[in-house]
């Protein structure tokens, strides 16, 4: 099954020659992991699946159990998705209060994400926001949140 | 007397009194069940395209259809697995009632998946 096909017809926001697909189907990592630039493990806050996750934080998919993951790894909020030497930025992506998806900002400005089990792409952060897929379930709804940490190492940007 | 009338205003029973012989279900064939397997991963993997947690591909009605199959879907998952990965170890746990991974490996999937494919070798459920 094709990412490409699967990008157009459940994230319509993507038009074909705006974004690119920069690693393999893979389900070893998942957007969490990518965000945080891992691509051994997936980090799951649910618990269905031996997956992940600090010990201690709550097993949820709010919005704030997220982030209280995210600060364990160093990200504090900020105020916005801009590009600033020597950061890193992660955009948080919900529905309410439940957590969807998270994009990492690349040192071009763009935006790369991991797209459940398939392929990492790289793309403008609005083309994500308030999806009107095919599928009802797959809403990434809107960014409620940036966050940053200075840059450590040179992230990866392609899985 | 009262009991006597509710049973003169039901509905007259079909077939004159016979109860109705259900139509007996076809058997269904391992193939047949094999084509529906496909059918179902198929539409799993397009239904949770894109889901960023493990949990709604887990509670898709065509997971816990093909966890319904049992252990005939036991080397379909596994091949699926090996082939074109996915979330299939609830799956498989649900079915076998084991879990072959090690402690160390939970979450690392070319593990998870090695263990499993092991497990189906031991097992006799793949070559």
């Amino acid at each position: 099954m094709s990412c490409e096909r699967l990008i157009a017809t459940y994230l319509p926001g993507l038009e074909i020659g705006s974004y690119e697909i920069t690693s393999p189907t893979t389900d070893d990592y998942n957007c969490i992991a990518w965000a945080l630039g891992e691509t051994q493990r997936r980090w799951d806050p649910l618990g269905f699946l031996p997956d992940h996750w600090p010990e201690g934080l709550p097993r949820n998919d709010q919005l704030e159990t997220i982030e209280a993951a995210l600060r364990i790894e160093g990200f504090e909020r900020c105020d916005d998705g801009s590009l600033v030497e020597g950061v890193e930025k992660i955009a948080l992506f919900a529905e309410g209060a439940r957590f969807t998806h998270i994009a990492r900002q690349l040192s071009s400005g763009r935006w790369t994400s991991k797209l459940g089990d398939y392929c990492d792409i790289e793309h403008e952060l609005e083309a994500l926001v308030r999806v009107q897929s095919a599928n009802p379930e797959l809403r990434y709804g809107e960014v409620v949140a940036y966050m940053q940490r200075p840059l450590r190492q040179e992230p990866q940007e392609s899985g | 007397m009262a009991e006597r009338d509710i049973y003169k205003r039901a509905a007259p029973p079909l077939n004159g009194g016979q109860r109705a012989a259900a139509e007996p279900r076809p058997p269904r064939t391992v193939e047949d069940l094999h084509c529906e397997f496909r059918e179902l991963v198929a539409q799993w993997r397009e239904e949770t395209f894109g889901q960023s947690l493990a949990a709604p591909g887990i509670l898709h009605p065509a997971y816990l259809r093909i966890i319904g199959m049992g252990e005939q879907a036991i080397p379909w998952i596994l091949d699926e697995l090996e082939k074109s990965g996915g979330q299939w170890y609830v799956a498989l746990q649900s079915i076998t009632g084991e879990d072959p991974v090690p402690k160390e490996d939970r979450g690392h999937r070319p593990k998870m998946r090695a263990a499993w494919r092991e497990w189906g070798r031991c097992n006799g459920w793949i070559d």
